[in-house]
């Protein structure tokens, strides 16, 4: 059909009188780097959680694979019929959910098993383990430590590790940089940039460091209050006007 | 008297009574703080599903050897009776958190509290109503004459209840500690919306934590029937001095249920002998030391203060 991994078409989400996404429109090309750029509240999590299932959709659909993950079936008086989240997990979709949302009271080790937790060969989540300890040094150091008692930054890493375990296809990464010093955001998005290149997985990247975030991805969507009101490649949003002005403090 | 007076035998006598009282509402504990730990929820229907799992196995128990006698195929048939509740309690826990308690996950979180109350009372009365108000007493199925060691005596039952005490909980925590499907439980207790992230299916993990907390309560209801009575009410002060131990170990953690219900079981026992108090104001006393437990720790004993950073 096309060669776009998932699809949003017309996706709306309430939250009781609270319309957090009002027909959104998006889609993603296998390997791309997508990033998705807007102020608080703008429904940008919302979306996210909606891919994954999290937040039944009101209206339209979520495809994947041009099979549909979450929707409303107007056949079926309009119920939702979502896949419930770990199946859609297993489909290869991976999310870094806001805030990290790392297990606090296991280690870190504990913390990448889990993200392995679809996998049963021991072996090959060894090997995996031993594959992210190399991408994220200081993980390693702190394999036996309660992921709760890790920093900011540390935390940061152990999340993004963790949703690698499950080596998924497109991954959604809710503002990785939050709360990070610049030198550790320089450093997240490296990674970020690596994984897609090395690994060809598909990213979306919702970020409110909008230079960053379009810097390193190819396409771009602006959402504002639950609509989105911009897409182009990512290079012309960095020249768009209201973009500079809006988004990049210029 | 007090303590620094028994003689040491004594004191070593009241330690093992103390004990086996203790496992008895560690066993009970787990099920509560269990599922208080995923469901931030008190499964007031707990006591219920262990005085259930003791009649099945009573009724099952009588069924194959008809009568009291001891012996070897007397011990088979516990096992197997002892097997058997726990797997009616299990299912029981499993349905009734199918029926009552997951439709209410969402609504607000006096709903399913109060649901706990309804099937418990249902339970309670629907036992009453099909096996009678007058209490049983589930026959040793070996003789159980006092074994003295010194000048300690201790009963058969009572090694057996510790022995089964110590093997289930070291299981249960090896199982959460070691195991993946143990692991899934502890993650889904810490963030349900992650553990689904990580692939984990909540719903099932939810089903597997009801059934294990309940299976141990059948055990415990079993053993209580034993030690002393089994009768349709016999969940709620059992289950009450549970709840209380597993908030005094820190609700959500299993090793302080364990420690909690332990703690209780010695109280009760010491209580009486240091005190002197008449043993039916026993509960007075373990409940009074609980609550100043609970006022210096008001999170319990075990509750660590590990918060996810932001
Ligand atoms: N569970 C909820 N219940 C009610 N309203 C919600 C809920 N979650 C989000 N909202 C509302 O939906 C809107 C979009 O929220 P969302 O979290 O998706 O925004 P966001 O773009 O991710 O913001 P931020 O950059 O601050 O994370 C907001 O107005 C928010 O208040
Ligand atoms: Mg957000």
């Amino acid at each position: 059909m096309n060669n776009n991994i998932l699809e949003l078409k017309n996706a709306h989400v309430r939250y009781g009188n609270i319309e957090a996404l009002k027909g959104v429109d998006l889609h993603i090309a296998e390997a791309e780097i997508v990033a998705l750029i807007g102020a608080n509240g703008a429904g940008k999590s919302t979306l996210l959680k909606s891919i994954v299932g999290l937040e039944p959709l009101n209206e339209g659909e979520v495809t994947y694979n041009s099979e549909i993950l979450n929707g409303v079936y107007p056949e079926r008086d309009k119920k939702n019929i979502s896949t419930p989240t770990d199946v859609i997990v297993k489909k290869g979709i991976s999310l870094v959910p806001e805030g990290r949302g790392i297990f606090p009271e296991m280690t870190v080790k504990e913390n990448l098993e889990m993200g392995a937790f679809l996998i049963k060969d021991k072996k090959l989540i060894e090997q995996r383990i031993e594959e992210k300890y190399e991408m994220f040094e200081i993980l390693k150091d702190r394999r036996k430590q309660l992921a709760g008692s890790l920093s900011g930054g540390e935390q940061q890493m152990l999340a993004i590790a963790r949703a690698l375990m499950n080596s998924p296809k497109l991954l959604l990464l809710d503002e990785p940089a939050l709360g990070l010093a610049p030198i550790i955001i320089q450093n997240i998005f490296q990674i970020i940039t690596r994984i897609n290149k090395e690994s060809g997985v598909t990213i979306l990247l919702v970020e409110q460091n909008a230079r960053m975030a379009l810097k390193i991805s190819d396409r771009g969507y602006v959402l504002e209050t639950g609509n989105i009101v911009m897409v182009d490649k990512s290079s012309n949003l960095l020249e768009n006007p209201k973009v500079k002005a809006a988004y990049l403090g210029e | 008297m007090n303590l620094f007076n028994l003689p040491h035998t004594e004191l070593l006598q009241h330690l093992i009574n103390g004990l086996t009282l203790g496992a008895i509402y560690s066993l009970i504990a787990l099920g509560y703080t269990m599922v208080y730990g995923i469901l931030k929820f008190i499964n007031f229907a707990h006591g219920e599903i262990l005085m259930l799992g003791a009649y099945a196995g009573y009724f099952l128990y009588y069924f194959l050897c008809e009568g009291s006698q001891t012996g070897g195929f007397a011990i088979i048939a516990f096992v197997i009776s002892l097997i058997f509740a726990m797997l009616i309690s299990s299912f029981l826990g499993v349905i009734i958190e199918r029926i009552a308690y997951r439709p209410l996950r969402k609504a607000p979180r006096l709903a399913p509290l109060l649901s706990a109350i309804g099937v418990s009372i249902i339970l309670m009365n629907l036992a009453a109503l099909f096996f009678g108000t007058k209490s049983r007493k589930f026959d040793y199925p070996f003789d159980n004459t006092a074994l003295q060691l010194g000048n300690i005596s201790v009963t058969p039952n009572q090694i057996m209840i510790l022995i089964v005490g110590i093997i289930l909980m070291a299981s249960l925590k090896l199982f959460i500690d070691k195991t993946r499907l143990g692991k899934a439980m502890r993650a889904t207790s810490q963030n349900q919306a992650v553990a689904s992230l990580m692939g984990i299916n909540v719903n099932f993990i939810i089903s597997l934590t009801f059934a294990i907390g309940s299976a141990l309560a059948a055990v415990a209801g079993i053993f209580m029937s034993m030690e002393f009575k089994l009768y349709p009410t016999m969940g709620q002060m059992a289950g009450l001095k549970a709840f209380i131990a597993a908030v005094v170990g820190g609700i959500g953690n299993i090793s302080g249920a364990m420690l909690g219900g332990i703690l209780l079981g010695l109280l009760e026992t010491f209580g009486v002998v240091i005190i002197g108090i008449p043993q039916g104001l026993k509960d007075t006393i373990a409940f009074s030391v609980l609550i100043i437990i609970l006022l210096f720790r008001p999170s319990g004993l075990l509750m660590k203060n590990i918060r996810e950073k932001v």
